[in-house]
């Protein structure tokens, strides 16, 4: 994949990198500048042509536009968290929240034992080379629901928060990288926050799920469908957001419908959402 | 032992990678096993991981857990405070308590919280009032302690933030690192609770000596001196401190019209309750609050006769003693007298204040005016301990005497046996001493002295043994026993178990930070032990609120002066020890030890004065224990050796041949360098010979 030079000094770049090592200039956040080098836009162009051209001649064309004009203008990303976190997240506001394996950068482990984790480099190396560790996962969402599976708060940060450092897949990393694991991965199936539209329409498409007198209202459960129990069967666009956020770029949190009833749960969720509602007033 | 990488926040415990390259993520809340690519979704909170390094993994997962839950307890107190619906919170209180009671110390927790003032002070009062209504007693005090440090969380803070960047280039560290590092080790706590710079000051001392590098313990002691200067400044500047600080945090004042229908029982119960708040604020250093309460108290008691306001006042000024609080004492004693000047407790209070200050006309004054109440016993008594301590231990022994069925009193005829052996008596006061234990009185004073006399006689082993004895006794009381631990620590130092005594010493420090003579010997320790700079960081210093005269000052001053000896500043030693000798507050003993340092200090290279020397020794006459005595004749024999005088060289050595004991093997080598013309050596020598004085006798 083509690496472009620097903009400001013109030195060429290895790989990459959030600034230029030769100037420190500002190159941009390495996955969004992945999703938007040439092939990739290329490939994700072509495939939203294809899929565009199978809406007409499916005459559901009229549905794919509606689609892609409710992801651009409504759709958000969503973090599920364990209700520990979300606790620390609403008590502690000047707490910033990292991807867990970013603490490799932070000096606490040694890099060597866990950067050659073997299982690790399926996911982060495969899909952002060096810097996976600095990679936080979310979901696409049209209604602030998440994936319960990996939490029961709901999180939905702010778009002016994380659109410059936001890239999506068109599914689950884990999913995606084992599918092409012997092979390169193709183009044309990740994008920047601009492009999430396409993404979308695009994966929708290709399951087949856009027809003729589609109901709008069940676009956000066909964006993202979890079942809060098992996680191979969530289907979602995957959210990577570079670096970190706090309470600060959280516009809304949400609690999970799928947790777990008792009155403990039930009341410290509803102290999280309204010390997140005071603390954000 | 096993290293694990472990996070509080997220409970979670990694261990390094194993053989097939995996590492080994675990929840130490049920320790289970995670997928590490599946938890790729989780997050993590920033600088939360830290390393452990344990025994096994169980340890670890055990430690992490433990570390899990006190963070959670901190995130729950917090959601206390945010949560503006207190109706419905039982829940949380009980969580948290359950927590407190189970795995996280309330300590824990406020040491952790204090890592800046909170924003809204008054929410944590509201908070402690609440829980405390609801019955959550653990929950509601922990908010109450955080609502008592935020003046002084505020004002550490501030002065930390005022730091120059500077101060820390030599640690290695930023300001904010440095700080979280104080806030997690607990020393952010302990200088909350440290009353005076002085207390500050000892903590950075602790602190530099556990370093290893000298520019990390120069940087420490450096830290410790700015902020000292930033929180206290000098003299005055404390208070308008405080005022600054706690202007916005009166307590609020009661209803006149209440105050009167107390009746006196509960005025009695809330009056003692007072003096233990005023003497809580002094030990936070907290002046200003202590001054406003004790002017509250007094008032409000004026209106049920004076005496309830004197006696409060006096004890109040009582613990101010304990506490080594002269100059708040004397506040407390001066508005006492202005009430009314012929109150005796007031009076002897007062003579008492003064004695321990050495301004003894003054206190003999005001004890006499106390003869003739109904406490002239307690009057006779310490107008004779005024003699004592002036020297004239003859005068004192007559003045008890005068006392109506002394023979009977246990108390003076102890205090008689004392200054018998102040008058170097030893086989008179070991017979009274005797005799007291003989008819049934004895008591750990009685042994305090026949320890002191075996100290004197050289026979330290014998002086130590007694000293553990009394250690070890049941009924001692907390002041007396740090008292005699010190007396111990010193006898320790004396006999060269440093070691040994320098861990006595911190021990009683740690229990009394005020104890000036045992920091004296703290530092003394230090120097003994090669650290002689940082034992004069650590010296106490002459503040205002100690006086020029406390009992122990001239101690503090004599071993600044050897000291500096020790790190080789001559000048500065020589001036230090003779501006002392000059002070009139100091008795002839002291004067006559201080007149050896200097003799010393005059044998130095630089100084080089041995007819000085040979003058200052000449003065040296009274009756001195064994120890001193011989050091005295090392140093006359040191200037014979100088001053080539033979035959004196010859004389004193046969003395000092035929005096030597199994104790003074260290002074002997002395005499055998000065014989070798090893005069540095010998110098060495005679320095430490000073230090290892033990000074503190009970």
């Amino acid at each position: 994949m083509e690496v472009s030079d620097c903009h400001k000094c013109g030195a060429p770049q290895q790989a990459f990198e959030r600034d230029c090592p030769s100037c420190g200039e500002h190159l941009g956040f390495p996955n969004v500048l992945l999703a938007n080098s040439s092939l990739e836009l290329e490939a994700l162009e072509s495939r939203f042509q294809s899929s565009l051209s199978k809406c007409v001649m499916n005459r559901s064309s009229s549905e794919f536009s509606t689609l892609v004009e409710l992801i651009a203008k409504t759709s958000h990303v969503v973090v599920s968290v364990p209700v520990d976190i979300a606790l620390k997240i609403v008590t502690d506001p000047l707490t910033l929240y990292v991807n867990y394996e970013k603490l490799v950068g932070a000096g606490v482990r040694s890099r060597g034992s866990f950067a050659n984790d073997s299982h690790r480099k399926i996911v982060a190396g495969a899909l952002f080379g060096s810097f996976g560790d600095q990679i936080l996962y979310g979901a696409l969402s049209l209604n602030g629901r998440g994936l319960a599976t990996y939490g029961d708060i709901y999180c939905t940060l702010k778009g002016d928060s994380i659109s410059k450092r936001t890239s999506f897949l068109e599914e689950n990393s884990y999913d995606f990288s084992q599918k092409y694991k012997d092979e390169q991965l193709p183009n044309g199936y990740r994008c920047d926050w601009g492009n999430r539209d396409k993404l979308v329409a695009i994966k929708l498409e290709s399951e087949g799920l856009i027809k003729k007198s589609s109901d709008p209202k069940k676009w956000p459960s066909l964006v993202l469908n979890c079942d809060g129990v098992d996680r191979s069967k969530d289907k979602f666009v995957e959210a990577h957001i570079y670096g970190s956020f706090n309470i600060y770029s959280i516009d809304k949190i949400v609690v999970s419908e799928f947790m777990k009833e008792s009155v403990l749960n039930k009341s410290m969720a509803e102290a999280i959402v309204d010390a997140f509602n005071n603390t954000a007033s | 032992m096993i290293r694990a990488t472990v996070s509080e926040a997220m409970g979670w415990c990694i261990f390094d990678a194993n053989d097939d390259g995996a590492a080994q993520l675990y929840s130490a809340f049920d320790m289970s096993k995670l997928d590490p690519i599946e938890q790729r979704y989780n997050l993590s909170v920033i600088d939360d991981w830290r390393i452990l390094e344990v025994k096994d993994a169980e340890s670890a997962l055990l430690e992490t857990k433990r570390l899990a839950n006190t963070d959670r307890a901190i995130s729950l107190l917090r959601l206390c405070l945010i949560l503006k619906n207190r109706n419905e919170l039982d829940w949380l209180y009980r969580e948290v308590e359950e927590l407190i009671v189970s795995c996280a110390p309330s300590e824990e927790l406020i040491r952790e919280m204090l890592v800046a003032p909170f924003a809204d002070v008054e929410q944590l009062r509201d908070s402690a009032a609440h829980a405390l209504s609801r019955g959550y007693n653990v929950v509601g005090n922990v908010f109450n302690e955080l609502h008592g440090y935020q003046p002084h969380i505020k004002r550490l803070s501030n002065a930390w933030l005022r730091l120059p960047i500077s101060i820390f280039l030599s640690l290695g560290a930023s300001k904010e690192t440095l700080w979280s590092e104080f806030v997690k080790n607990g020393l952010i706590v302990k200088l909350l609770n440290a009353t005076d710079n002085h207390g500050v000051k000892r903590l950075f001392g602790a602190m530099a000596f556990e370093k290893t590098s000298p520019q990390e313990r120069v940087g420490v002691t450096a830290l410790g001196a700015a902020i000292c200067t930033e929180l206290f400044g000098n003299g005055d500047s404390k208070s308008v401190l405080a005022a600054e600080i706690f202007n916005d945090d009166s307590p609020s004042e009661e209803d006149s019209s209440d105050r009167i229908q107390v009746d006196s029982q509960a005025e009695f119960q809330r009056a003692l309750l007072e003096i233990e708040g005023i003497k809580n604020a002094l030990l936070r250093g907290d002046d200003f609050h202590a001054n406003k309460y004790l002017a509250e108290l007094a008032e409000r008691q004026i209106k049920y006769g004076s005496e309830f306001a004197q006696k409060s006042l006096c004890n109040i000024a009582k613990k101010c003693s304990e506490m080594y609080r002269l100059d708040f004492e004397l506040v407390c004693l001066e508005k006492s007298y202005l009430i009314d000047k012929n109150d005796p407790w007031t009076l002897l209070q007062f003579a008492d204040y003064y004695k321990r200050t050495r301004l003894y006309n003054e206190a003999e004054d005001m004890a006499k005016e106390a003869l003739g109440t109904p406490h002239d016993l307690v009057a006779r008594c310490l107008i004779a301990d005024i003699y004592s301590k002036k020297g004239n231990c003859a005068k004192a022994i007559q003045e008890y005497k005068t006392i109506p069925g002394w023979e009977e009193i246990v108390i003076v005829r102890t205090a008689i046996a004392d200054n018998l052996r102040w008058l170097g008596r030893y086989d008179e006061a070991l017979q009274e001493y005797d005799l007291i234990d003989h008819q049934g009185f004895g008591s750990y004073r009685v042994q305090a002295g026949r320890a002191e006399i075996a100290r004197r006689q050289g026979e330290l082993q014998n002086s130590l043994e007694l000293y553990k004895d009394i250690i070890g006794f049941n009924n001692i009381d907390e002041h007396s026993l740090l008292v005699y631990k010190t007396a111990y620590a010193s006898i320790l130092k004396q006999v060269g178990e440093y070691q040994d005594a320098l861990i006595m010493a911190e021990d009683v420090i740690e229990q009394s930070p005020f104890m000036i003579g045992t920091r004296v010997l703290r530092s003394s320790l230090l120097g003994l032990l090669d650290e002689g700079v940082i034992g004069l960081e650590l010296l106490p210093g002459n503040p205002e609120n100690l006086g020029n005269s406390t009992y122990d000052s001239w101690l503090r001053d004599y071993t600044r002066g050897v000291l500096l000896l020790k790190t080789n500043k001559y000048a500065e030693a020589k001036e230090s020890l003779l501006r002392n000798l000059s002070a009139s507050s100091i008795n002839t003993e002291e004067k006559e030890i201080l007149r050896l340092a200097s003799a010393v200090s005059c044998l130095m290279p630089d100084i080089d004065k041995p007819i000085e020397a040979k003058d200052l020794l000449s003065q040296i006459t009274g009756p001195c224990d064994a120890y001193i005595t011989y050091l005295k004749l090392v140093l006359d024999y040191h200037v014979s050796v100088i001053e080539k005088d033979k035959l004196e060289s010859a004389r004193l050595l046969s003395e000092l041949n035929m005096r030597r004991a199994d104790n003074l093997v260290f002074l002997w080598e002395a005499v055998e360098a000065l014989s070798d013309n090893r005069i540095s050596e010998a110098l060495d020598i005679e320095v430490e010979s000073l230090l290892r004085w033990g000074a503190i006798a009970a």
